[in-house]
C-alpha cells in the first residue's frame, strides 16, 4: 500500500474546483473548468487529480453526456456534440497554481480533449 | 399455473390501478362538453405511458435504481433539485386531488359531507401506507379498481348510436359550442390526466423494492403493454357514457356525483354502487401511490434509505415525509376548495413537468453504463423521440391555454 | 469482479452518485469529494463528503448558502463537519458507489436519526417490516 503518500496538507473540496477560471500566465481566459480527471490506483484514496476538462461556456455537463459517444436518439447526439465542440483538457503538470480563494487555476497550456468511447 | 396467476394478477391489477382521480373527472368532464373528440389523445397517452413506463421498469430491472435516483446523477445539483421541486410538488397537488376524490366518493355513498371526511380519509390513507404490506396494496386496490368495467357494461346498456360515437371520435374538431382554444386546452388536460409523472416514479421505486432483475423484463412488459392500454380503453368508457347522457343535453359534469350518473341511469343503483366502489378504490388507491412517491423522489434525490420493505424506523426520513404530505393534506382541503378544482389543476400541471420526468429516463435508457446490452432499440428511441416532442409541445402550450380559457371554461 | 475505473471525470462518474453498502443498501449520495494536498504536490481524494454540509456549497448561489445557513443552525458544535466517508472504505463503482462498511456504521446520517427518535420511534409498529 503507497502509504508514505499519506496525505498531510490542505483540504480542499472538489466543488470548489467546478466553475473555477481558467487563465493562461498572461492572463488571458481559456475558459471554466467543467470537470475534473482523476487518475491513481489501487485505491480510490490513491487517485489524485490528473487534469481539467475546461470549457469556454459554463459549467453543467449537458445531463452528464458531453464527453462520452453514447448511442441513442440521434436528435440528443446531434445536441451534445454541438455543445461540447469547445472542450478542451489540461494537464496536471501544465497548471502553474490554483487560487482556491479566487477559485482560479493558472495554466501554461490546453490541450485537445479525446472522446471517451461508449463501451460496444 | 401459479406463474400464469401472478402474471394475470399484475395485468388485472395495472388494469384496475391505472384509473385515478384526473382521469376520472377530466374524461367525464371532456365527454359531455366535446364528446368522444378528443379521444384520440387518450390513445395517444396511453401509448406514451407504455412507451416510458417500459423504459423506466427496464431502468429498474437492469440497473437496480429508481428514477428520481438516476435523475440527480444527470442533471447535477441545481437542475436536478429544481426538476425535484416542481414534480414533487405537481405529485403533492395530484396526492391532495385523489384525497378529495376518495372523500367525495364517500360523501356519495354516505351523504355525510366530504369535509368531514376528509381528515378520517387522510387518517385512513397513513395508517395503511404505515402497516399494510406493499403486494396487499397494489393487489387490493387494483382489482378492486376493475368495478369501474361497470362503465363499459353500462354504455351497452344505454344502446348508444355507435355510429355517432365512431363519428366523433373519427373528427378530431371541437364541436358546436366549443372553441379551438378550449379544445386544445382539454386536449392537454387529458394527456396530463394519461401521462401523469408520479406514475413513472412510483412502477420504477416499486420494481427495485421488489428486486426485479433483466429476467422480470418480460413480465412487466405484459403488464405495462396490456394493462394500461385496457386501462385506457376503461377511462374511454367512462368520456362515452357521458357523451351519450350529457352532451345531448348540454349538461357539463362539475361533480364526481355526475361522473357516476350515466351508470345510475344504465343499471339502476347497483350500478351506482359498483362505480362508487370503483371510484373508491381508484382514488385511494392513486392517493398511496402519489403519497409514496412524494417520499420516493426526495428520498432518492438525497439518497435515503427508503421504501415499505424494510422496518419504517430504517428509513425514518422517508416515513415522515410521507406523514407530512398526509398531514399538510388536510388543511388544503379543508379550506372547501373543490376537490374537482384541484383534480382540473393537477392534471394541467402534470402535463406542464412532464418533460422533467420524461428526458432523463429517455436518456438512462440509452446508456450502456446503467443499462448494458439492454439500452433503447431503435424502436423505443423513435417513439421516445417523437414523444419527447409531444410533450415538450403540451408541456409549452399548457400554461398559455389555461390563461386563454380563464381554466377551462 | 468490478472494482475501480482507470480514470474518473469526477463530475461525471462519481458526483450525485448514490453510495450503498455491502447489502447494497442507500447510505448517501456523494455530494462532494474531499481533496487533500499530498507532499509532493499532488491533490489525493480523501473522503466522500455527503450532507447539506457538502450539497450547499457546491449547488452555489443563494439557495446553496441557505441550505448551509439552515445546516449550521441545526448543528449542535459550533464548526460543523459534512459527513464523511473515507475514500479506502470504496470497493468498487459501477453504477453507484458501493463502500465496506455498514449503512449505521458509518454515521454520517444525522437527519436520519433525528427523525427516526422524534418522530418514527414513537409511532407504534416502527420496528416491523412489512
Amino acid at each position: 500500500m503507497p502509504s508514505e503518500s499519506a496525505a498531510t496538507g490542505a483540504v480542499h473540496r472538489l466543488g470548489e474546483l467546478l466553475g473555477a477560471e481558467v487563465v493562461l500566465p498572461d492572463g488571458t481566459k481559456a475558459g471554466q473548468v467543467h470537470d475534473v480527471r482523476l487518475a491513481g490506483g489501487p485505491g480510490l484514496q490513491d487517485y489524485v487529480v490528473d487534469g481539467f476538462v475546461v470549457r469556454a461556456r459554463g459549467e453543467g455537463a449537458f445531463l452528464g453526456y458531453d464527453r462520452r459517444a453514447v448511442l441513442g436518439p440521434w436528435l440528443l447526439r446531434a445536441l451534445v456534440r454541438a455543445a461540447n465542440r469547445d472542450a478542451r483538457y489540461v494537464r496536471w503538470r501544465a497548471v502553474r497554481r490554483i487560487d482556491w480563494e479566487a477559485k482560479l487555476v493558472v495554466v501554461e497550456r490546453l490541450d485537445p480533449l479525446e472522446d471517451e468511447r461508449a463501451p460496444a | 399455473m401459479k406463474r400464469i396467476f401472478a402474471v394475470a394478477l399484475g395485468i388485472l391489477t395495472a388494469i384496475g390501478g391505472f384509473v385515478d382521480i384526473g382521469d376520472l373527472v377530466t374524461n367525464a368532464l371532456v365527454g359531455s362538453r366535446f364528446g368522444m373528440s378528443l379521444a384520440w389523445v387518450v390513445v395517444v397517452g396511453v401509448v406514451g405511458i407504455c412507451v416510458f413506463s417500459e423504459m423506466s421498469g427496464r431502468v429498474a430491472a437492469v440497473s437496480g435504481r429508481a428514477t428520481f435516483d438516476l435523475v440527480r446523477e444527470r442533471l447535477g445539483p441545481r437542475v436536478g433539485l429544481a426538476n425535484l421541486v416542481a414534480s414533487m410538488g405537481v405529485t403533492f397537488l395530484t396526492f391532495i386531488a385523489e384525497i378529495g376524490g376518495v372523500a367525495l366518493s364517500l360523501e356519495i355513498a354516505t351523504s355525510v359531507n366530504e369535509l368531514l371526511w376528509v381528515p378520517v380519509v387522510a387518517a385512513l390513507l397513513w395508517i395503511v401506507l404505515w402497516r399494510v404490506r406493499f403486494a396487499v396494496l397494489e393487489n387490493v386496490f387494483g382489482l378492486l379498481g376493475l368495478s369501474l368495467v361497470v362503465f363499459a357494461v353500462a354504455l351497452w346498456q344505454l344502446s348508444p348510436d355507435w355510429g355517432g360515437l365512431w363519428q366523433q371520435v373519427t373528427s378530431p374538431s371541437p364541436p358546436s359550442g366549443e372553441s379551438w382554444t378550449q379544445y386544445s386546452y382539454y386536449a392537454v388536460a387529458l394527456f396530463g390526466a394519461a401521462l401523469t409523472p408520479y406514475e413513472v416514479f412510483f412502477f420504477s421505486s416499486g420494481g427495485v423494492e421488489e428486486r426485479w432483475t433483466a429476467k422480470d423484463v418480460a413480465t412487466m412488459r405484459l403488464n405495462v403493454f396490456l394493462g394500461f392500454p385496457l386501462g385506457g380503453a376503461l377511462s374511454l368508457t367512462i368520456a362515452a357514457v357521458a357523451a351519450v347522457v350529457f352532451l345531448p343535453a348540454g349538461v357539463q359534469v362539475e361533480a364526481l356525483v355526475q361522473v357516476a350518473l350515466p351508470v345510475a341511469l344504465a343499471l339502476g343503483k347497483i350500478g351506482l354502487v359498483i362505480a362508487l366502489i370503483g371510484f373508491f378504490a381508484a382514488t385511494f388507491g392513486a392517493a398511496c401511490e402519489t403519497g409514496l412517491s412524494v417520499g420516493y423522489s426526495i428520498a432518492q434525490f438525497y439518497g435515503w434509505r427508503w421504501g415499505k420493505f424494510v422496518p419504517p424506523r430504517q428509513a425514518a426520513r422517508f416515513h415522515l415525509v410521507v406523514l407530512l404530505c398526509t398531514v399538510l393534506a388536510v388543511p388544503v382541503l379543508l379550506t372547501t376548495v373543490d376537490p374537482i378544482a384541484v383534480t382540473e389543476y393537477s392534471v394541467v400541471f402534470s402535463a406542464l413537468a412532464l418533460p422533467l420526468t420524461y428526458l432523463p429516463i429517455l436518456v438512462i435508457a440509452n446508456d450502456p453504463d446503467y443499462m448494458g446490452k439492454r439500452v433503447n432499440g431503435r424502436l423505443a428511441n423513435a417513439l421516445g423521440t417523437v414523444y419527447l416532442v409531444v410533450i415538450v409541445v403540451a408541456s409549452v402550450a399548457a400554461i398559455p391555454l389555461m390563461i386563454l380559457t380563464k381554466g377551462g371554461q | 469482479m468490478t472494482s475501480l475505473r482507470a480514470t474518473y471525470d469526477a463530475g461525471l462518474h462519481l458526483l450525485d452518485r448514490q453510495i450503498v453498502d455491502p447489502d447494497d443498501a442507500p447510505v448517501a449520495n456523494v455530494d462532494d469529494l474531499e481533496l487533500r494536498e499530498r507532499a509532493d504536490g499532488r491533490l489525493a481524494v480523501s473522503a466522500l463528503l455527503t450532507g447539506p454540509g457538502a450539497l450547499g456549497p457546491r449547488t452555489g448561489g443563494r439557495l446553496g448558502s441557505w441550505m448551509v445557513a439552515i445546516w449550521r443552525r441545526l448543528r449542535p458544535d459550533a464548526d460543523p463537519q459534512p459527513g464523511r466517508i473515507e475514500a479506502r472504505l470504496v470497493t468498487h463503482t459501477d453504477s453507484a458507489v458501493h463502500v465496506s462498511a455498514r449503512a449505521r456504521d458509518l454515521r454520517v446520517d444525522g437527519f436520519e436519526q433525528w427523525a427516526r427518535a422524534t418522530v418514527i420511534d414513537k409511532i407504534p409498529g416502527a420496528g416491523r417490516a412489512e
